[in-house]
């Protein structure tokens, strides 16, 4: 992880996270989602992104506990995989961050196990932590569940 | 000559050789001469060599001619390639042009015409001769010196008037047009490229669908304008793209006479194929798909259906047994026949066998009509040739063929009369981009169901309700015709609902659908239209719920998912062969009653019994009193405008009225205030066993139970209003 880096903030019930802005394409307001009858709880729905249908997974269902408070006006980050748009649905998106080298830390123990899986560092600065997710594994806790 | 009226080898012929004669052009211009031109001298060779071999299985005579005389010049010259010199390559493409104006004769006509290239041929066999005796004394590094130049160069002249200029500047050349045109007609395009435009062009129409509905909001004139345009030139691009995609029959047909042929002389019979309707386009995925169904159907008819030559004059049929394959269009699908005149499948062997392999119990089958225990071949593990054959193998078969045909989500039905023949009839989408769809509404969220499963739409009014709908175990029924249907609420199922029927509905509607021969219907809250969707695959693990086939992006941009038939039978659990035969059998005894018929020739529908209990009474007008409105002739009937209409339309056949004299029709007894239906006479008023569905035999003749209530719904479903 070189120093320029630059990191898009997002949050997800209580949790400050980021991901890399290069692996983002886009992020939307929420729109109406076409709800999928039996689907698993982590998926949200179905969007039409200009013409391609991508499923929105709901990060807060797969990282949080149920029962949380969510928000009333969710966003929509699209991550891209493998040259493949993919969707989540988190509570807010934050500013894009440029941490310097030292901010960076190696995620500690302390995070919760679900959230832990997913992190690939930690951004500590000054009294701000903010964890450093990485899409490739966001993508398949989504996937898997 | 249109490339239609040419054949397709003849068509085949005629690029491969431009394309040839074009390439062997251009290397004898780029050669170097003196130095090694082996190679370039075999391939001109072989140039020449295929066409000549092509002419005689084309019957072309000059064609060959010409070309065997520049095949022969080319023998000696690639023995010798240091013989080359000017004069030759000039007469060799000389000759080129010559091969191509007889192939620009055959592509305009059909034939090589009268004319013989006979300079042309003196002139390679002048030079041939020339070669071969005192050309050897020739030192190739000085060809400039030689006297035959001269004695060639005025032949040249001679014998290519047309072609004066330089053979190699095409625009001068007059043959050179016209093939052109045959080959821009045919170029070779990356299918995944196609696969790409028809994705593209998919993605057009749902924002021309946006666009329209948009439009219809602002109403501007101008942006109308615009966007009408828009929309006839998406609704062309579509077709033509789809067209892309479109193979003829043919291109499998072609295959199987020999297939035939090959099976038929391996097990000692004499069969005739017979293929018709090979110009029938399909997707060629589709195409693809069915190719190895078609193959084992063919199989089985050759193995299984035709009987050795013997049997056959035995049993006072032909010696030689027929097998035909017909593939025609019917609204929006493919239907493809293979009809046989052999044994026909005997559903008592097919019922032994079945039981003998344990892939029913004794009961279940004692209860099975033959055309049920006939359609048990489609069970895995089902074989019905008593040896195993290397033709049509062991174990795997009908199964296989059903669940590739519903792979594409076609639909297959046998029909056999034993001794007679077999009939297979596959019903094919013609693409799979793009299907005609049922809106469903359910619990207010839009679904959408593909039409090729959908049988009819039924409407039960909430005091019939109790009546019609019954649970046996856990399952709901749906009495039809004195049959049980099994029916599934969709909102229930989706978990979108916790209650089975809403008896508080005035109405509920019930989609009845079809799969795999067996039909069962779907409780919805509405069907809203029908519509061509385009079906946009999902994500894998969103795929594995089973209950959708895919997803669509509907006009006003949001997405819906669309429903798989297949994959809800299996969520709701129908063991549909179960329920067909074992739960039902106790249940459809309670429900047997004579019931009270009216026995009426309804014209081209035939003879037809329709429960007294639906009639409310029976009219008469002169067909003076018909009149029209929208295409649908309608009368005046006790002070209100009554749609008439006939049995044969309703029964999904065309309209029968007759243009003179009275007209008899039936008033409906229930609901439906604004249709009667037309008949020709009353027969008599008989009774029937009240279970009795499609048809029973009265006094000798064919009748067709009707239930004027379904039909009518139906035909309300149907499109004519809105349900």
């Amino acid at each position: 992880m070189s120093e320029s880096e630059q990191f898009c903030t997002l949050f997800i019930g209580e949790y400050r996270c980021a991901v890399s802005v290069l692996s983002v394409l886009e992020v939307l307001s929420c729109q109406r989602l076409t709800p999928i009858p039996l689907a698993p709880t982590t998926v949200a729905g179905l969007l039409n992104l200009r013409g391609q249908i991508l499923t929105v997974l709901d990060l807060r269902a797969s990282l949080l506990d149920p029962g949380h408070q969510v928000s009333e006006s969710p966003m929509i980050l699209v991550l891209e995989r493998d040259g493949q748009p993919l969707a989540f649905l988190v509570d807010a998106i934050g500013d894009v961050i440029r941490p310097s080298g030292d901010e960076l830390l190696p995620p500690p123990e302390t995070i919760p196990a679900r959230l832990r899986r997913l992190t690939v560092a930690v951004i500590n600065q000054g009294d701000l932590i903010t964890l450093v997710l990485d899409a490739e594994r966001v993508a398949q806790a989504g996937c898997a569940a | 000559m249109s490339r239609d009226e040419l054949g397709e080898e003849l068509r085949e012929f005629l690029i491969e050789s431009f394309e040839n004669l074009d390439r062997t052009e251009n290397d004898l211009v780029g050669l170097d001469l003196g130095a090694d031109n082996h190679e370039v001298l075999a391939a001109t060779f072989r140039t020449f060599h295929s066409i000549k071999g092509a002419c005689g299985f084309f019957d072309l005579e000059h064609l060959s001619r010409l070309a065997h005389e520049g095949e022969s010049l080319l023998a000696v010259l690639r023995d010798s390639p240091q013989l080359l010199g000017d004069p030759e390559t000039q007469l060799l493409l000389d000759l080129i042009d010559g091969l191509r104006r007889y192939l620009a004769q055959i592509e305009l006509t059909g034939g090589e015409g009268d004319e013989e290239e006979s300079d042309l041929c003196k002139a390679l066999q002048a030079a041939r001769a020339y070669l071969e005796s005192g050309g050897l004394a020739r030192s190739p590094t000085e060809p400039s010196s030689r006297p035959s130049q001269v004695q060639l160069a005025p032949n040249i002249v001679v014998f290519t008037p047309t072609v004066e200029s330089a053979p190699t500047s095409p625009e001068n050349s007059a043959p050179l047009p016209s093939h052109v045109n045959l080959l821009d007609q045919a170029i070779r395009v990356d299918v995944e490229l196609l696969d790409r435009l028809v994705n593209l062009v998919g993605e057009l129409v749902l924002v021309r669908n946006r666009t329209l509905q948009i439009d219809a909001s602002l109403q501007d004139a101008d942006l109308s304008a615009a966007v009408q345009q828009l929309n006839l030139i998406t609704t062309e691009l579509q077709e033509q793209v789809m067209q892309t995609r479109m193979q003829p029959m043919e291109s499998l047909f072609v295959k199987l006479p020999r297939l035939v042929r090959d099976l038929a002389r391996s097990l000692h019979k004499q069969v005739r194929l017979v293929t018709t309707g090979g110009d029938t386009e399909l997707d060629r995925g589709i195409l693809e798909a069915i190719r190895d169904p078609l193959v084992h159907l063919l199989r089985n008819s050759v193995d299984h259906g035709i009987e050795s030559s013997e049997e056959r004059t035995l049993a006072g049929k032909d010696a030689v047994g027929y097998i035909g394959i017909s593939a025609r269009h019917e609204g929006g699908s493919v239907i493809i026949t293979i009809s046989d005149d052999g044994a026909g499948i005997d559903p008592s062997a097919v019922g032994e066998r079945a039981l003998r392999l344990g892939l029913v119990s004794t009961e279940s089958l004692s209860d099975m009509s033959d055309r049920e225990r006939s359609e048990l071949i489609f069970l895995p593990g089902f074989s019905t040739s008593e040896e195993v054959t290397n033709v049509s193998g062991r174990g795997v078969g009908m199964d296989v063929v059903r669940t590739n045909v519903e792979q594409v989500s076609g639909t297959i039905e046998v029909n056999s009369v034993p001794g007679q023949g077999t009939t297979v009839v596959l019903r094919i989408p013609l693409t799979l981009a793009i299907i005609p769809s049922l809106m469903l509404l359910v619990a207010n969220q839009r679904f959408a169901l593909p039409q090729l499963s959908v049988v009819e739409l039924l409407r039960l009014e909430r005091e019939s309700m109790a009546d019609e709908l019954a649970f046996v175990g856990e399952t709901l029924f749906l009495r039809r015709n004195g049959q049980l249907l099994p029916v599934v609420d969709l909102a229930s199922l989706l978990g979108l609902r916790e209650a089975t029927p809403n008896y508080a509905l005035q109405l509920i509607t019930i989609v009845v659908v079809q799969l795999s021969g067996r039909e069962f219907g779907l409780i919805v809250d509405r069907v809203v239209d029908t519509q061509e969707i385009v079906v946009k695959p999902l994500d894998v693990f969103i795929g594995a719920i089973g209950v959708y086939a895919g997803a669509t992006i509907l006009g006003n941009g949001e997405v819906a998912m669309i429903l798989d038939v297949a994959g809800i039978a299996s969520c709701a659990a129908l063991s549909l062969e179960e329920v067909a035969v074992a739960e039902l059998a106790g249940v459809v005894d309670e429900v047997i009653e004579e019931e009270l018929v009216l026995l009426v020739d309804a014209g081209i529908a035939g003879l037809i019994a329709v429960p007294v209990y639906e009639i409310e009474r029976i009219e008469e007008i002169d067909s003076g009193a018909l009149e029209c409105l929208d295409d649908q002739p309608v009368i005046q009937y006790r002070d209100a405008v009554v749609k008439l209409l006939t049995v044969s339309e309703l029964l999904g056949g065309t309209r029968d009225l007759p243009d003179s004299g009275p007209i008899r029709f039936l008033v409906p007894s229930f609901g439906v205030s604004d249709r009667v239906v037309a008949i020709r006479e009353i027969v008599d008023i008989t009774t029937i066993a009240s279970m009795t569905l499609g048809s029973t035999i009265i006094a000798g003749k064919i009748v067709r139970s009707v239930s004027l209530a379904e039909v009518l719904m139906t035909e309300l479903g149907g499109g004519h209003e809105r349900v």
